[in-house]
């Protein structure tokens, strides 16, 4: 229980940390490239578990968790001044590659038939082979699949223990917003588990 | 399914990790983006010229189809064989050229192209440079197309075609198909006057 809890606790922008990010990036604007190295150390596990978790693909979130840090380091020479909340900088990069990448998926899905490539049709059946496997996976996928209006505060409060007015500032929104937002992100994640649930499967923690 | 069962099941998901030499890639990437912008225009990737060639060459089909088609038959080949745009380079055969093996050219093919082929590379227009000369392909396509825009205009100016005694129509290798101008604007009313004549030894009779 003491482990969870520290764990959980290390997700959480903590203030120890904030001015050790503020230093490392006035470092980094100096160019020291050793003082990003720090920085991307420090912060690399947090930006790849929450990207596997919006994505529900871990090669992917590998993909964009460098790409996000790529662009940390083009804010950094652009002048941007780290203030205290780093990780959440990292957060909102990601979301928003996350986000982008979403959006040429989906007009190249729509492009697709049109250019004539079929590719496509093998993944619905290797999707749904892989759910079969277990239930955890299942969360994670059922999670992916989620509108990233509810996926990015469900992730955030449910998985990366951010308070609702952390992610209210974060969303630039209401906190009622959030409470809504996770709420609905929640019914429809028990809508889309519901099968599995109700089909006997057991939840297994895989560590 | 219980609020609380979700919970629970939510934060049990296993925290994943970088992989190891994730800051070492990232650093990578770092050092490899000035080394691009160093390389400048002519160290392009292949695959990025090759999707420009197609476009430019789906563009110039598709402009060529379209100021073609209206004309219609015979008359889509109106330009003087001295100008810079021959009639060797508008023959409805060249248009096939442009198109696949066995498929006739059709309108709008040039886009078609342009589009697959932009399709064709999406890792290379991801990053900004590779967008920005992609900007720059386009721009330097677009004033070909208006370049090509104005010597048609400037062939289907009446002055212009005066100037020309006569202009070739079009033909095959027993049939040249031509028209004096001179004789169009002495004979008022008359749409144009066109004349056909046996080819014998590359001349006229």
């Amino acid at each position: 229980m003491l482990e969870q809890l520290q764990e959980r606790t290390m997700t959480v922008p903590m203030l120890t940390e904030e001015s050790s990010d503020a230093e490392l990036m006035a470092r980094v604007r100096a160019g020291e490239r050793d003082a990003f190295a720090d920085l991307v150390d420090r912060h690399k596990d947090a930006v790849v578990n929450y990207l596997a978790r919006l994505s529900g693909s871990r090669d992917r979130a590998e993909d964009l968790g460098q790409e996000a840090f790529l662009r940390l380091f083009r804010s950094a020479a652009h002048g941007y001044v780290e203030q205290g909340y780093l990780r959440a900088y990292l957060f909102r990069i990601a979301t928003n590659l996350l986000r982008s990448e979403e959006r040429r998926e989906r007009r190249l899905t729509l492009l697709r038939p049109l250019l004539g490539g079929g590719d496509g049709a093998s993944e619905p059946a290797a999707h749904a082979g892989m759910l079969r496997r277990e239930l955890q996976r299942e969360l994670a996928a059922a999670i992916a699949r989620l509108p990233l209006r509810y996926r990015v505060p469900l992730v955030l409060h449910e998985i990366e223990s951010w308070s609702y007015s952390e992610i209210a500032q974060e969303l630039q929104c209401r906190e009622g917003t959030v409470k809504s937002r996770i709420h609905r992100g929640r019914q429809q994640l028990k809508r889309q588990l519901e099968p599995y649930w109700n089909g006997g499967l057991s939840w297994t923690k895989s560590g | 399914m219980d609020e609380e069962r979700l919970s629970r099941m939510l934060r049990e998901l296993p925290r994943e990790r970088a992989l190891e030499g994730f800051t070492a890639r990232v650093l990578e990437r770092i050092n490899a983006v000035p080394e691009q912008s160093r390389r400048g225009p002519r160290h392009l990737p292949r695959l990025m010229l090759a999707a420009a060639a197609l476009a430019a060459i789906g563009l110039s089909a598709g402009l060529l189809q379209r100021d073609l088609a209206p004309a219609g038959g015979l008359q889509h080949t109106s330009a003087a064989p001295s100008s810079p745009v021959s009639t060797r380079e508008l023959s409805p055969r060249d248009g096939a050229a442009a198109a696949p093996p066995g498929e006739a050219p059709r309108a709008g093919q040039g886009a078609a192209i342009g589009l697959a082929a932009a399709q064709a590379s999406p890792t290379v227009l991801t990053s900004a440079a590779a967008a920005h000369q992609v900007r720059q392909e386009l721009r330097e396509l677009r004033s070909e197309q208006n370049q090509l825009e104005r010597e048609l205009r400037e062939l289907r100016r009446p002055a212009a075609s005066a100037q020309r005694s006569v202009i070739y129509l079009g033909g095959d290798e027993d049939v040249d198909l031509v028209l004096d101008t001179r004789r169009v604007g002495a004979l008022p009313g008359l749409p144009g006057l066109i004349g056909a004549a046996l080819k014998s030894g590359g001349s006229f009779h």
